[in-house]
């Protein structure tokens, strides 16, 4: 009985000792630079999408010091590269002509660009060097098989047979009101989530389907630019799906076949964050570059601030720039206030906006980067722990590292300096 | 004629150099914060709950 309660009580004090000492208060080791080469960073950007009229909300209520504000928060307090633009599906509410080289469409039906322009040309004062993709979200209903600007859903609507030109036609006449409006575009995608049956504003591709009209849009662009010099040419970027793993599977391969020589940019979004999609993408690029154009955190989020978005936010750039990305790109700066985490910016039209936490996350994240560094690889210590590690390298010798803890304890951690490959030096 | 040659992480240990450091979490926003000294070439910090820790080392 004596030696029964003497075990019990030696459990105990055992129990209590391990209580006491915290197991994972070792610090977790992250190391910095291993044998592993990676791939250069070119940029951050975000989107103007859907939301454009509460962007320029404030000044339409004759707060222009407001606006210039919010201007300020977005374009020159945040080092992004690149803004991500919305081609809408009404600048051509019925075909101008039956010759697509003849474009003769009407300045009126361009009325929903202003606030497009108006936010580039203010994102291009604070940043001269910045860069523009467009998106065409879905042609007008008018060259669609649901004769409507929804995707159709599960019956995934796609574009009417030969409509390819006109199709074409439509996108280059936003190049060109955009270039007539000291706006050029640098970058366009001629879809949106091709892969996905979507319900909002969409158009579905097969990957073949999708393949031969980035050929014949590329084709068509090219013949544009002869007869229309003072337009400039956009590069073409693709395919833009929903998931990276298909764009690497089903639609890259198709299209590296059959237009490669008019993709000038690898890009998916990353909704379907599974597997080296990356990496997959990098292996089909060869020297190209590959873009993640958009991602946000959809889960509603009513955490402070919303640091759950943010730190959601954190953990995608992580999971991009570790698997092989050269640009990332967030989905938008603005919507109205609401619980989802897609924007970094809640404008409540006319009155006012809150920058929120994924906006200070992404501002943070980007204001130490400069294009031409290179991501080199960290190494955590333990596989399953709350924390994750991005690092860059310039090569004028500044290291940046992101660290992020998605925990809910604190943790020390030691960041270690390893070897590495090395990044070229400016005589290189 | 100059060597081309390349910049390598553990270069950056190589003389002494601090860590600027900028933290977002549930009550901070892209907050500078101390920066921090290397022991050889580590760097320590504790990393709050939900926060994104930035490090910035360039040599001195």
């Amino acid at each position: 009985m004596r030696k029964k309660l003497q075990c019990t009580i030696i459990g105990l004090i055992w129990l209590i000792l391990l209580s006491i000492i915290d197991v994972s208060a070792a610090p977790l080791r992250i190391g910095i630079g291993s044998s592993k080469s990676l791939q250069e960073f070119q940029g951050m950007g975000c989107g103007a999408m859907f939301y454009e009229e509460h962007i320029t909300s404030l000044a339409a209520s004759n707060d222009e010091k407001r606006q210039q504000e919010l201007y300020d928060d977005l374009f020159a307090k945040v080092n992004t590269r690149y803004l991500h633009l919305m081609i809408r599906a009404t600048h051509e509410p019925e075909n101008d002509n039956d010759d697509p080289l003849k474009p003769d469409f009407e300045a009126r039906n361009f009325a929903y660009c202003e606030h497009t322009i108006a936010i580039a040309k203010a994102a291009k004062k604070r940043q001269p060097d910045i860069e523009f993709l467009a998106t065409l979200l879905t042609p007008p209903a008018w060259m669609k098989t649901n004769n409507a600007e929804s995707g159709g859903g599960e019956e995934k609507a796609t574009l009417k047979p030969k409509m390819e030109l006109e199709f074409a036609e439509y996108l280059w006449a936003f190049l060109q009101h955009m270039a007539g409006n000291d706006v050029p575009v640098h970058y366009l995608s001629i879809a949106n989530e091709p892969d996905w049956p979507h319900d909002q504003p969409g158009c579905f591709f097969t990957p073949d389907d999708y393949a031969k009209l980035f050929d014949t849009v590329g084709d068509y662009l090219d013949r544009m630019a002869k007869l229309y010099p003072k337009v400039p040419k956009a590069q073409l970027v693709g395919p833009n799906t929903l998931s990276a793993r298909a764009a690497a599977r089903d639609y890259l391969p198709p299209l590296q076949r059959k237009a490669g020589k008019h993709l000038a940019v690898l890009a998916a979004h990353d909704y379907d964050m599974k597997g080296e999609r990356w990496g997959d993408m990098r292996k089909l690029a060869r020297d190209r570059p590959v873009w993640m154009t958009e991602w946000c955190s959809r889960d509603a989020d009513t955490s402070p601030g919303q640091i759950n978005a943010a730190m959601a936010y954190a953990s995608a750039m992580h999971a991009g720039f570790n698997g092989g990305v050269n640009v990332w790109m967030a989905y938008d700066w603005v919507y109205p206030p609401r619980d989802g985490g897609e924007a970094l910016v809640h404008v409540d039209w006319g009155k006012g906006y809150t920058l929120n936490k994924p906006y200070w996350a992404f501002r943070q994240w980007a204001e130490p980067l400069k294009p031409g560094m290179r991501i080199v690889e960290c190494d955590v210590s333990e596989e399953d722990s709350k924390i994750e590690a991005t690092a860059f390298l310039s090569a004028d010798r500044m290291l940046v590292v992101h660290l992020t803890n998605n925990g809910h304890s604190d943790v020390a951690v030691q960041v270690g300096l390893r070897g590495g490959n090395g990044v070229p030096t400016r005589d290189c | 004629m100059s060597l081309c040659r390349s910049v390598y992480v553990g270069e950056m240990g190589s003389r002494p150099a601090i860590a600027k450091r900028t933290r977002t979490s549930a009550t901070e926003d892209a907050k500078p914060l101390p920066a921090i000294e290397p022991k050889g070439k580590v760097y320590a910090d504790t990393l709050p709950p939900r926060s994104l820790t930035t490090l910035v080392i360039s040599e001195r």
